[in-house]
């Protein structure tokens, strides 16, 4: 099977970065020494964290972080529960996203930077005496998981670095903040996105038209790895490219769409049930709530008057800002479908009493 | 110090009028309660058995409690499978430990009061031939001032416990702690360090008895047995349940043979009253035979009883009739999930002049789920939708609810700062549901969100939100697709 264009075309080392050409050279000055603080690298998806992480490694230790292997491995609960999580690993580093295992990522934290700490590399031409734990997903860490990671942070720091990626730090506490070097990448712009997205197809032998790479780029968020998937389903739905072509839309997307919909059409408790099995579908398939939250709020409010719209905004924050300090996502997604039917319903009622 | 000395001078001095007795060390204090009589009844010898019968007829007074106990495996109101839970670890580390080369000393038996789990433990052991020595926590001597602590004293039992008392035939012995010391209960700490001394200590098995407590203040099971210490130790546990009334209405009808001999004394108690019993006596079964007891004395009356007005319209419902229910000294009653969530779901409330307050005790059906709120609470939000009859209702207990999870994430580490989330929720749910919907619904469990972990090596960089892209590009359907039905 092909690999994606996104993997395919995925820059392997620092100075060949596309974007944040400056943040790149501090990165290749701060592992210049062969060492460097725990990093906590933060941005919105798609802007290239993973990517910059790779590259830092490989200045590192070499190409020898770039074979990988799948691995799966397996721990124990204090009440005997068996978990297995898979990790990414080269024999310099291990990747792991913990939040995998729900509230069992404490357990998984503490036995495995245990287990890589406590055993030396062996191997005298070994070229670093640390290896490097990456961490993705840490704003979906519990509080208890953060805690148990504080604390092994310091006590192992002299043969392992960690590097922990998030999409926001608001949910990431403060002592782990402060214990590490916050990089942030921001999305890159809508123009580096085209001029990729141009080079990339240029690579590919695949013809691009401007007007078309400017289309698939707003579809995309300023989220250059979907941008790229787009790019790429755009190809096998139709080629070659026409003017009007239309860019596909996520699944998920549409589903929430059909979600609000419901929940304007028929603002009652019946719907209210479907409404909550279909979060339901949404968080088990890894939709991040944020954006469940965020989509669901931008398709409401189209069919909102002006006045209804600042109530409608004013009662999502306080229910995202709830949503965001804790790990009950669902409660305050169903309270605020509720919210707005109550809203929307009372609104209706008394556009009949006017008529 | 001294009174200290006595005890011990028990074992090895002349042998007493009942020569059993002396399994059980300290039996002095033991007549204190009626329970621990009972535990020494287990292990007498027929002999004295024979010795009261025939001293009916001569004696006015009838031991109804100790006629009663059990004295054979079959005669228990215990479940099967767990006496053989108990009997099987028995047999596998006391009768026979030579066969295990990794040996288990510890077991823990809890379960609610009067579940039985004391007398099986002793039942069984007599049965097999062990004998059983009690830890009894000394209380007639001031040991503060002078002499050993408490703990001391205790670790010098457990240690000491693994000499055969001289006038034993039987080489098994398991040594039994029913009675905590008080120490022990403040500092779980010191515990720990009693069971770590003796793991090396001593190999003699030592079982431990705990009674369930729904106050997480004084559970011993989790307070002294948390799970890293169970596994650390590799300390077995066994849980009782409560009586079920099949069990109780059998062990009902050994009493009534009893009883049959003594028609001086005793007359049989209607059916329907020793149905009530049962109801009433909420699956203890000493309390069940001490209710017993009493309607069955020549002298009493009826037992008054309380019929609820609503009489079972089902032919299928009629099997126990749990309408009717003793009027006094019944048990406070302890409610499971379903009933508890039933109580909180479908409020019930009565009209106190123009206003209205909740029929059931709010603090009471707190409590009883104190040990898991943010479970109950989950417990509640999967299934309160289907009760409520308005938006409006429905949106205030979503609020609530909402509240209640933000409040259950903050404190989560600590358990006593829960209770007022858990608090929250259920008030705001009985209260707000003014509009109640009364139909049969089932309960159903909590969606456990297992984030789906289908990870692969060709989609090991991609977020969730682009698998539909990954599925258009391959032309796969590899990843869940979103269909809006």
């Amino acid at each position: 099977m092909s690999v994606l264009w996104a993997d395919k075309y995925r820059p392997k080392e620092l100075s060949a970065l596309d974007y944040h050409k400056e943040q790149a050279a501090n990165l290749k000055d701060l592992t210049k020494e062969g060492d460097f603080p725990h990093l906590l690298v933060y941005g919105p998806l798609g802007a290239g964290k993973k990517t910059r992480i790779m590259c830092l490694l490989r200045e590192l230790y070499g190409p020898g972080v770039e074979r990988l292997k799948m691995e799966t491995m397996s721990f124990t609960t204090p009440s005997n529960k068996k978990l297995e999580i898979t990790t990414v690993s080269s024999i310099y580093h291990i990747e792991v996203n913990p939040s995998d295992v729900g509230i069992y990522d404490r357990v998984v934290i503490m036995d495995l930077i245990k287990h890589v700490a406590q055993t030396q590399q062996l191997n005298v031409n070994a070229q670093r005496e640390f290896k490097v734990i990456v961490l993705t997903d840490v704003d979906d860490l519990t509080k208890e998981a953060q805690h148990a990671l504080r604390r092994t942070m310091e006590k192992y720091i002299s043969n392992c670095r960690i590097i922990l990626c998030a999409t926001t730090i608001s949910r990431v506490i403060p002592a782990i903040r402060s214990r590490c070097l916050c990089i942030r990448v921001p999305a890159p712009t809508e123009d580096t996105i085209v001029t990729i997205l141009q080079n990339v197809c240029k690579k590919e032998d695949v013809n691009l038209p401007l007007a078309f790479a400017k289309k698939i780029v707003d579809v995309s968020n300023r989220n250059l790895r979907r941008a790229l998937l787009i790019c790429e389903a755009c190809k096998v739905e139709q080629y070659p490219f026409t003017e009007n072509q239309q860019v596909p839309e996520p699944d998920w997307q549409i589903f929430i769409r059909k979600t609000a919909e419901q929940m304007l059409q028929l603002p009652n408790i019946k719907s209210l049930a479907k409404v909550r099995q279909n979060f339901y579908e949404l968080l088990t398939n890894g939709i991040p709530s944020e954006i469940i939250f965020k989509t669901l709020l931008e398709e409401l409010l189209k069919k909102c008057d002006r006045g209804m719209k600042t109530k409608v905004v004013e009662e999502a924050a306080i229910y995202e800002h709830r949503m965001s300090q804790g790990n009950k996502a669902i409660f305050h997604l169903e309270a605020f479908a509720v919210k707005f039917m109550y809203l929307y319903k009372n609104m209706l009622e008394q556009m009949v009493e006017v008529y | 110090m001294e009174s200290n000395k006595k005890w011990r001078s028990f074992d090895f001095g002349p042998p007493h009028s009942n020569p059993k007795t002396h399994n059980v060390s300290k039996s002095k204090t033991e007549n204190a309660s009626p329970e621990k009589t009972t535990v020494n009844q287990s292990v007498t010898s027929n002999k004295l058995i024979s010795d009261t019968v025939s001293g009916i007829s001569k004696m006015p007074a009838f031991d109804f409690h100790q006629k009663l106990t059990p004295k054979t495996v079959s005669e228990l109101a215990v479940h099967p499978k767990k006496i053989q839970e108990v009997e099987s670890w028995l047999q596998r580390y006391v009768v026979s430990p030579e066969q295990n080369m990794k040996r288990s000393q510890f077991l823990v038996i809890s379960g609610p009061t009067g579940s039985g789990k004391t007398v099986t433990l002793n039942v069984i052991c007599s049965s097999l031939g062990i004998s059983v020595s009690e830890w009894v926590n000394p209380i007639d001597q001031d040991y503060e001032i002078k002499g050993q602590n408490q703990i001391s004293q205790f670790m010098e039992f457990l240690g000491d416990s693994k000499w055969n008392s001289l006038f034993d035939d039987c080489a098994k012995k398991i040594t039994l702690v029913k009675d905590f010391p008080n120490a022990v209960i403040h500092r779980p700490e010191q515990f720990f360090d009693i069971l770590e001394e003796c793991s090396y200590k001593t190999d003699n098995p030592i079982v431990f008895i705990c009674t369930d407590s729904n106050s997480s203040n004084i559970n011993l099971v989790r307070m002294l047995f948390p799970d890293d210490i169970m596994a650390k130790y590799s300390i077995a546990h066994i849980s009782f349940n409560s009586s079920a009334s099949t069990l109780m209405k059998s062990a009902i009808k050994r009493a009534a043979e009893l009883i049959k001999e003594r028609t001086d004394l005793f007359k049989q108690p209607s059916p329907s009253t020793v149905d009530a019993i049962i109801a009433s006596s909420m699956g203890d079964i000493r309390n069940t035979m001490n209710q017993f007891y009493l309607a069955s004395l020549k002298d009493t009356g009826e037992i008054p009883t309380i019929q609820s007005l609503k009489e079972s319209k089902g032919v299928k419902r009629k099997k126990v009739d749990k309408d009717s229910k003793l009027k006094g000294m019944s048990k406070d009653e302890t409610l499971g999930l379903f009933h508890g969530l039933g109580r909180v779901l479908c409020p019930k409330r009565e009209k106190v002049g123009n206003s209205w307050r909740l029929c059931h005790d709010v603090g009471k059906l707190v409590d009883e789920f104190a040990i898991q709120p943010s479970m109950f609470v989950s417990f509640l939000f999967e299934n309160y939708l289907n009760y409520f009859g308005e938006l409006t209702d429905v949106f205030r207990a979503s609020e609530i609810l909402s509240i209640c999870a933000v409040l259950l994430d903050k404190w989560s580490g600590d358990h006593e700062a829960l209770i007022p989330a858990l608090w929250t929720a259920v008030l705001g749910l009985m209260v707000f549901n003014e509009h109640k919907v009364s139909k049969w619904n089932q309960i159903r469990g909590p969606v456990k969100l297992n984030k789906s972990t289908q990870r692969s090596e060709a989609a090991s960089g991609l977020c969730p939100t682009d698998y539909y892209y990954y599925n258009v590009v391959t032309k796969s359907s590899k990843f869940h697709k979103f269909q809006f039905d």
